[in-house]
């Protein structure tokens, strides 16, 4: 029980592998609707913040948190791009439904 | 230290938990919402790991900027309940598979991960010197890295210049006076004069 | 003499471009304008030609003025140069004189044709390009001219190139040259190879080294020299229009009348000539080609004269006349009578041009009309032209005192004079030629100016002399058709030695015959009275048919109308050559074209073409356009990716893998191995921070 209270790198870093997992089959499973896929981007997102910042403190370095920094950065941007194109798309298209966006079909 | 596993524990079964019904909730609203809370337990966890300013930018940031969002961007577009195609329902598998390769591989590595040897020279950490996580940012922030964060600010820029462009609505046409079109008509362009037949018409 | 012979010889190029380049400026250039600088620069030309035939031909002097170095690789070298021997520049005055003429009459007769700045400057360039021709000293400057020449003959009689016809004619032409000067370019080679130079002097310097090189095979043996002449015999041939090659000649009448004069008649088919007279010297020592020249030459003066008799073209009838005419020069010239040979060419341009300018008068006349049959009774109403068609016709049958008398008599003298059967062979072709060329000249004259008019009355209420600005040259021509026999005899051949110095330059002894000495009494009677007799015969059988008992041509046609037929058709050539070169080519074309082009290449490359469709539009599948298959192709990438790194970057064996996972799965845990490396949240450091 001890041993298992005692939290060492290994535990953060296994739950940012299953958030990670998680967004993946997330942006795999989801068909109805392309802001969820957004969303599953920013759950792989936080998961690899997690990643950055463990390593950051158990090896005393700063770099991973000013990384985490960066990637935060251009998470916010995708999101608000993606999300523009979204509605732009939904303006055109009526739909956002992941299953009708074909319109790249060869 | 009880305490702190424990917290990690909670915060990190809620963070998984949030995820895993983020993406699996029937109204995009609530996956909305539990993506708000996921953002909230993986704050915790970084205060847990002591870098308090990146878990305050988290809550400040995807809590407050992008969350919301989302929500205003899932309330915009109207809800849709749709059925899957035939011919992709198959794919509802893919994700297992794909969950399956990836957690055995997170299994192998947690298995036999190392540090390499010169992680232990990687000492940039001024803790010893017992300051505040927020200062040390700060310190390497502003002086390494100065550069890439103006950059990064410029991203945003460009961002926030490419969402408004997109999602900006073509101005319609509009009535403008023209001076010069004005003073420069003449009366025959506007005024036909016809002798009219009494009693004929035109 | 220097200046003399650049603006002689550039003159009419110059005045070519300026036609040719700012004829379209319309409001400056104006159409008469183009006549004026063109004709006045030929005629300046023609001025310079005679000032140098004063120096050059009569007072023996020779120039070689290089102008550049043209080609310039090792051994290779050719240099432009001007090079004006006595031969050189009769046949300057003759170019120049002749085309000053029709540059003038052109005037009149091309008056409202919407072409005349172009049909200048073709005439003037042709010009340029003959005395280009005429004064080089070396092969490939003279086989610039030659082409040039070619093509500007190719560009004269397509000149009115909307009428099918004359495009055909032209690409006749042009294809028949272009099969003789095969011929020229195998010999330039030939020489190049033997010799190493082009230049003329070189090469005849070089006489004993080519008649010894031999080429043997096949059981026999034969010199260069021999093969080379041979060669060059076909190419004269082809521009020529001798038998075999002579069938662009009588199609080449489709372009204006003037070209006829000008190309068809006095300069550019006596090029073949020209060319076996420059290498006379050469010749000299190939008997086989000489053989083979006087063949030819008898055969077409036989073949020309023969089929004249019996067109109903006007045009036609003077171009076989032409081609019957040159082969007189060219069996003169087998027959080592190259000064007999020069001067039928000379009088024959004057009386040929003549003849064609009177036909174009008459054509004029007769509203575009050139059937013969559809003429006649012209003779009060146009009454100059008749009498210059008369003179022309007269010069031509060799009516003592005209020009063509004293050149043809000097030819059938040496044909005479010269021992061996192709001697006898080419006099007696020669002395029936005499005949019917008095047939067809009387044929001619009777039909289109005697009897009754056949006409419809409004082209003969038409009927009008020409303006004078034709007429003048015609008379001028005339001049030179009575007098230039008389004058040249004196010149060209009983002062041979003295007149041509070493133009003729001959290895051997004076072989070629003098006409005047060598014949005795007994056969004086054959070779002087003889012709004159057949001509009148000719003559008076023209005046029976046609003027006299009009129904007797009618008659023998009916007699022996398989010989009518035979001779109306030119011999069938047109047809034998459409049955055994064109029909074959034109399928083996086809084949090419439909197999070979448009299956094997254009078949090949759509080939190509389509595989690469073909495999885009199934690459093209691929892009299905759906998310879920890009966002689930890049998940594979991203587990490869994974994989690979998990592979490269650990040392671990799977079987590591696998003990340690089932380590870590039994408890004993792994997860303390870092314990050196202790987190930075330890209980302290919080409780520090939170002070």
């Amino acid at each position: 029980m001890n041993q298992l209270l005692t939290i060492g790198l290994s535990h953060y870093l296994c739950v940012g592998g299953l958030l990670f997992i998680i967004g993946i089959m997330g942006i795999c499973l989801n068909r109805t609707n392309v802001i969820l896929m957004l969303m599953a981007v920013e759950v792989i997102l936080l998961a690899v913040s997690l990643n950055f910042i463990a390593f950051s403190a158990f090896l005393f370095d700063l770099m991973g948190q000013v990384f985490v920094f960066f990637v935060l950065t251009v998470g916010a941007a995708e999101t608000a791009i993606g999300l523009a194109i979204l509605v732009a798309f939904f303006r055109n298209q009526g739909t956002v439904s992941v299953q009708d966006m074909e319109k790249l079909k060869g | 230290m009880v305490i702190f596993g424990m917290m990690f524990y909670l915060f990190a079964g809620l963070t998984l938990l949030s995820a895993f019904l983020t993406l699996i909730a029937r109204a995009p609203v609530h996956s909305a919402l539990w993506l708000i809370f996921m953002f909230l337990n993986g704050a915790g966890l970084f205060v847990l790991l002591g870098s308090e300013l990146l878990a305050m930018i988290f809550v400040i940031v995807y809590v407050g900027a992008v969350a919301v969002l989302f929500l205003f961007v899932v309330m915009m577009i109207k809800p849709q309940r749709e059925v899957l195609k035939k011919e992709i329902k198959w794919y509802k598998r893919i994700p297992v598979l794909i969950g399956i390769f990836f957690g055995s591989e997170m299994v192998f590595i947690l298995g036999g991960w190392s540090f390499v040897p010169v992680a232990s020279t990687l000492d940039q950490l001024p803790s010893r010197v017992q300051i505040s996580n927020t200062t040390a940012i700060g310190n390497i922030l502003y002086t390494h890295y100065a550069v890439l964060f103006e950059i990064a600010g410029f991203i945003l820029l460009g961002a926030m210049v490419g969402a408004i462009v997109l999602t900006k609505r073509a101005p319609k046409e509009r009535y403008r006076q023209k001076m010069s079109d004005q003073v420069l008509e003449k009366k025959k362009n506007r005024i036909k004069i016809c002798h009219v037949d009494i009693r004929k018409g035109v | 003499m220097t200046f003399y012979a650049v603006m002689a010889t550039f003159s009419p190029l110059l005045g070519g471009c300026i036609a040719g380049l700012f004829g379209c400026l319309w409001p400056i250039m104006s159409m008469r304008l183009c006549q004026i600088i063109t004709t006045g620069f030929v005629f300046l030309s023609a001025l310079c030609a005679f000032f140098l035939f004063k120096k050059v031909g009569l007072d023996h002097t020779v120039i070689v003025l290089p102008l550049f170095s043209w080609i310039d690789m090792g051994s290779l070298q050719v240099v432009f140069s001007l090079s004006i021997d006595t031969l050189a520049v009769v046949m300057m005055g003759i170019v120049t004189f002749i085309s000053a003429l029709v540059h003038l009459y052109s005037i009149g007769y091309m008056a409202r044709d919407p072409g005349i700045s172009r049909f200048m400057t073709y005439l003037s360039l042709f010009t340029f390009f003959m005395l280009f021709l005429v004064v080089s000293s070396n092969l490939v400057q003279l086989f610039l001219g030659w082409e040039g020449v070619g093509l500007l003959s190719y560009l004269l009689i397509g000149f009115w190139y909307a009428k099918p016809e004359a495009n055909l004619a032209a690409q006749k032409a042009f294809i028949m040259n272009r099969v003789a000067d095969l011929a020229f370019i195998v010999a330039l080679g030939l020489i190049y190879a033997v010799v190493g130079s082009f230049e003329l002097p070189v090469i005849i310097d070089n006489f004993s080294l080519l008649k010894s090189t031999v080429f043997s095979g096949f059981g026999g043996s034969v010199s260069v020299l021999e093969v080379f002449c041979l060669l060059l015999c076909i190419a004269a041939m082809g521009k020529s229009a001798q038998i075999g090659f002579h069938t662009w000649l009588a199609d080449a009448m489709e372009g204006p009348t003037p070209v006829s004069a000008l190309i068809h008649a006095a300069t550019m088919v006596t090029a073949g000539v020209f060319l076996i007279l420059r290498c006379s010297a050469l010749f000299e020592g190939a008997p086989f080609a000489r053989s083979v020249l006087i063949l030819i030459g008898a055969l077409t003066a036989f073949f020309g004269s023969m089929v004249a008799m019996t067109q109903n073209d006007i045009k036609r009838v003077i171009a076989y006349s032409t081609c019957s005419q040159v082969g007189y020069m060219f069996f003169s010239a087998g027959l080592l009578g190259y000064a007999g040979s020069m001067f039928h060419l000379c009088t024959h341009a004057f009386f040929k041009a003549l003849l064609f300018l009177g036909a174009g008068s008459v054509i004029h006349a007769f509203s575009n009309e050139q059937n013969l049959w559809k003429m006649g009774g012209a003779a009060k109403l146009i009454p100059v032209t008749y009498a210059l068609m008369w003179v022309g016709s007269l010069a031509l049958m060799g009516i003592p005192f005209f020009s063509g008398y004293y050149s043809k008599e000097t030819i059938l003298e040496i044909a005479w004079g010269s021992s061996g059967v192709l001697g006898s062979l080419a006099f007696w072709a020669g002395l029936l030629s005499v005949l019917f060329t008095a047939f067809y000249s009387g044929r001619l004259l009777f039909l289109v100016f005697h009897g009754k008019a056949r006409a419809d009355e409004r082209v003969m209420a038409h009927l009008h002399e020409s303006p004078p600005v034709m007429i003048v040259p015609l008379l001028i021509l005339s001049l030179g058709a009575i007098l230039g026999g008389y004058v040249g005899y004196g010149l060209f051949i009983e002062n041979k030695h003295l007149f041509w110095g070493n133009s003729f330059n001959t290895h051997f002894e004076e072989v070629i015959l003098s006409s005047l000495h060598f014949l005795n009494e007994k056969n004086a009677f054959i070779v002087h009275v003889f012709p004159q007799i057949m001509a009148l015969i000719g003559l008076f059988l023209a005046f029976v048919f046609y003027i006299w008992k009009t129904t007797i041509p009618g008659k023998l046609k009916k007699q022996f109308y398989e010989l009518y037929l035979f001779i109306y058709n030119k011999w069938f050539f047109d047809e034998l050559y459409e049955v055994f070169f064109v029909k074959p080519l034109w399928s083996c074309g086809n084949f090419f074209w439909k197999q070979g082009d448009r299956h094997g290449i254009d078949g090949g490359l759509n080939g190509v073409a389509k595989a690469i469709y073909w495999f885009s539009e199934s690459v093209k599948k691929l892009q299905t356009g759906f998310i879920p298959h890009y966002t689930f192709v890049m998940v594979i990438g991203l587990m490869m990716a994974s994989t690979w790194g998990l592979l490269q970057f650990s040392n671990l064996s799977f079987k590591d893998v696998f003990e340690s996972s089932k380590a870590y799965f039994q408890g004993s845990c792994v997860l303390d191995k870092q314990d050196a490396v202790k987190p930075c949240f330890q209980k302290e450091d919080i409780d520090d921070r939170n002070r």
